[in-house]
């Protein structure tokens, strides 16, 4: 599944973030968001378009585009 | 002796610095405050402090994640205080591996320990300690300041040193120590070892640290890592390194954190005013509200007015007590009114000088407003509210930290932008940053449209202008995305601060600060500028001028002055202003007041500050642009594109308003 299509407030882990490219997977790798993490969407808006994720006790907010890119268990 | 202070964003290493050092070094509620490094001494010891921009790691992926690297391969330094946030040590440790890898003494200061334990849980340092190595202890910027800098400034006397060694697997392993043996005629500050892992993650300071010449031998050995790492593991070797720093990690944690309670209730507060903060809608109006609420107690006059009532308050003490007495001083020693100096020290430096000073409690009222936004973290909040259109002209919600920077001054805001990760947007930023108005440019603006209005109107005028500037930065953002980096892809990632209290002693520090810097820079752009254009009013081609349209000025004037007819200002002195604010913007003020420049109508006056608000930066802020961008094509798009974009905006405007009224 992809994280964009992941449910507000429920919990699932990072499988595959390779799609996003080297450099932004090294700048979300090191954010919080890897192989194995514990991810939330917390809050969605402008119309889903930027997500605001937990991961580790911090809240990231990233674009649902690039949140397309990245799979989820 | 030398120590690095490095850490994550936004774990409060500016704050330590501030306390360690005594100085005020810009802190804020989110990561990228610190963009370069400071230097200073800590209090009562002969050490010096390096502080350095917050990074995640020593492989950079912005420009003042680069400063860090550059900084650690290259300075002289004697250890390393590592400044951790405790709340969320498994991510701030990421970067503790790559230094301890360093085997450089370091200190583990775990920041911030009171919110966490305000959060119900407890932090063990004494067995994150022994896990590391290293000495671990307690701090907090908001504790008692003289305790902690002796506690750190004890600890930096005995730092230990515990070179790390993470197993990476037999492949990274194996490939590490074949790029040890290609270093090994190399001269390096640091170890070899340290290099190579560097190398291996992709760090490109690193990578140009080495001749090129052994290059090739290392990019084949990268190569053939890179394959069997994928074949065995599906990762990259960064992605594998990480990995391998994180099960290193959760050992080192276990037992480090003991958790007593949750602490939801906050939590969930925190999220609805983050609903709000960041609604399309209500956000946007509570943005310019806020941005109201700035301006009105910034230059505001009547209720709220702040900046005005002080303005009023140190015109009146300036008027009665100085400028006189310095008349009766120059006269009492042998200086004649109609005399050189004379006229250069009353009409030319104090003339000037009061007319600026008496800005400086509303710069200094400005600076303040902007350090409480940083402070409780509304700043990153705003980066997220905007993305969505931001990102639609080729910008980055990011953009806006430079942009409200800007309000303050154009120089910080241009060198804010190096934590974009995107050189495209980083570069597009910085083209668009002068149309922002800056602190010292506001109160030009507001002592012209004081003339004709007062109150709120000169507030409301006075966003209105800054509208005009965003519009103009979303328009220009576009076109230029249109014409240049049209490859360059864009990314979105920033992390969301608590919202905290601002800290109300660094809030005045901030104030005072830049109180200092204002009227220091007064003293030097503005002495500078005031000395030429009275040299330039007292002589003219004949000699000693008899009268104003008998200088060089009125003759430099006068020659541009036709350009600006059709905009309503085509006067010399209006024209001589406009010169005069290439220097420093305040030096407009100066100017149009040294000259009796008069508009003749309002339309006029609001012509000549709209064209003022857009037409050029200063050019402080070109050498911040030239130093940034290392390009001499985007310094001269800098100078030249504004000023055709203030040409065109100020026509159009005024024919409206000549239409209208």
């Amino acid at each position: 599944m992809k994280l964009s299509d992941l449910e507000t407030n429920k919990y699932s882990k990072v499988q595959d973030t390779s799609k996003l490219g080297k450099e932004l997977s090294n700048i979300l790798r090191l954010r919080g968001i890897y192989r194995g993490a514990e991810i939330q969407v917390k809050r969605r808006i402008y119309g889903g378009r930027l997500l605001i994720l937990e991961t580790n006790g911090i809240q990231l907010c990233i674009r649902s585009v690039d949140a397309q890119r990245i799979e989820v268990l | 002796m030398r120590f690095i202070l490095a850490g994550n964003p936004n774990v409060g290493k500016s704050s330590l610095f501030n306390v360690l050092t005594r100085e005020t070094v810009h802190v804020g509620n989110w990561g990228g405050v610190t963009v370069s490094e400071h230097v200073h001494k800590i209090h009562k010891t002969d050490y010096s402090l390096i502080d350095l921009p917050g990074t995640y790691s020593t492989c950079p992926n912005s420009e003042d994640e680069g400063v860090v690297a550059r900084t650690i391969l290259n300075a002289d330094y004697n250890g390393i205080v590592n400044i951790l946030d405790a709340k969320h040590l498994k991510r701030n440790l990421l970067l503790t591996v790559q230094l301890l890898e360093l085997g450089k003494p370091i200190l583990i200061c775990a920041n911030m320990a009171d919110e966490l334990e305000k959060r119900g849980s407890l932090l063990d340092v004494k067995r994150l300690s022994d896990n590391l190595g290293v000495d671990v202890i307690k701090t907090s910027a908001v504790g008692d300041k003289s305790l902690i800098r002796d506690q750190i400034t004890n600890k930096l006397k005995e730092m230990k040193t515990n070179e790390l060694v993470i197993n990476y697997g037999i492949d990274i392993n194996r490939a590490i120590d074949e790029i040890q043996e290609i270093l090994a005629i190399e001269h390096t500050h640091v170890s070899k070892r340290w290099i190579a892992i560097q190398i291996l993650e992709g760090n490109k300071d690193a990578i140009d640290s080495i001749t090129p010449t052994t290059l090739p031998k290392i990019e084949k050995v990268i190569s053939e890592t890179t394959k069997k790492v994928k074949l065995i593991d599906d990762e990259t070797i960064e992605g594998l390194m990480f990995l391998k720093r994180l099960e290193f990690i959760d050992k080192a944690l276990k037992g480090v954190i003991t958790r007593n309670h949750d602490h939801k209730h906050s939590e969930e507060q925190m999220s609805k005013v983050d609903n709000i903060l960041t609604h399309p809608i209500i956000g946007t109006f509570i943005f310019i509200g806020v941005l109201l609420l700035i301006f009105q107690l910034s230059f505001g006059d009547g209720v709220l007015g702040l900046g005005g009532f002080l303005t009023g308050l140190i015109e009146t003490f300036l008027d009665t007590y100085v400028i006189d007495a310095l008349a009766n001083i120059s006269q009492s020693i042998g200086l004649y009114e109609d005399s050189f100096l004379y006229g250069l020290v009353n009409e030319g430096i104090v003339s000037g000088l009061t007319a600026i000073l008496v800005f400086v409690p509303q710069v200094v009222i400005l600076f303040m407003l902007l350090a409480v936004l940083d402070g409780i973290g509304y700043t990153a909040r705003v980066a997220v509210l905007f993305d969505s259109v931001l990102s639609k002209v080729g910008l980055n919600g990011k953009s806006i930290v430079p942009i409200i920077s800007g309000f303050g001054c154009a120089v910080p805001a241009v060198m804010a932008t190096r934590m974009m990760e995107s050189k495209k947007e980083r570069i597009l930023t910085i083209l668009t940053l002068s149309f922002i108005s800056c602190g010292v440019s506001v109160p030009v603006y507001a002592l012209i449209l004081g003339n004709f209005m007062e109150g709120y109107a000169v507030s409301i005028s006075l966003l209105l202008i800054y509208l005009l500037g965003i519009i103009v930065v979303l328009v220009s953002a576009k076109l230029f995305s249109l014409a240049m980096f049209t490859e360059e892809s864009s990314c979105f990632v920033i992390e969301i601060p608590p919202i905290r209290k601002p800290q109300l002693n660094y809030v005045i520090h901030v104030g005072l600060n830049q109180a200092r810097e204002f009227i220091k820079r007064v003293g030097t752009f503005m002495v500078i500028g005031m000395v030429i254009v009275f040299v330039l009013t007292y002589f003219g081609p004949s000699g000693v001028a008899k009268s104003n349209n008998d200088s060089f000025l009125y003759f430099i004037g006068s020659g541009i002055a036709p350009i600006f007819k059709p905009l309503g200002f085509g006067t010399w002195e209006a024209s001589s202003a406009l010169i005069m604010g290439f220097l420093a913007k305040e030096n407009v003020a100066a100017t149009l007041m040294l000259l009796n420049a008069d508009f003749g109508t309002t339309i006029n006056s609001i012509s000549f500050v709209i064209f003022m608000s857009l037409y050029i930066p200063c050019l402080s802020t070109v050498a911040a642009i030239k130093g940034e961008t290392k390009s001499w094509k985007y310094t001269s798009i800098a100078i030249g594109y504004p000023l055709v974009v203030a040409y065109i905006t100020t026509f159009v405007f005024r024919v409206i308003l000549l239409i209208l009224l």
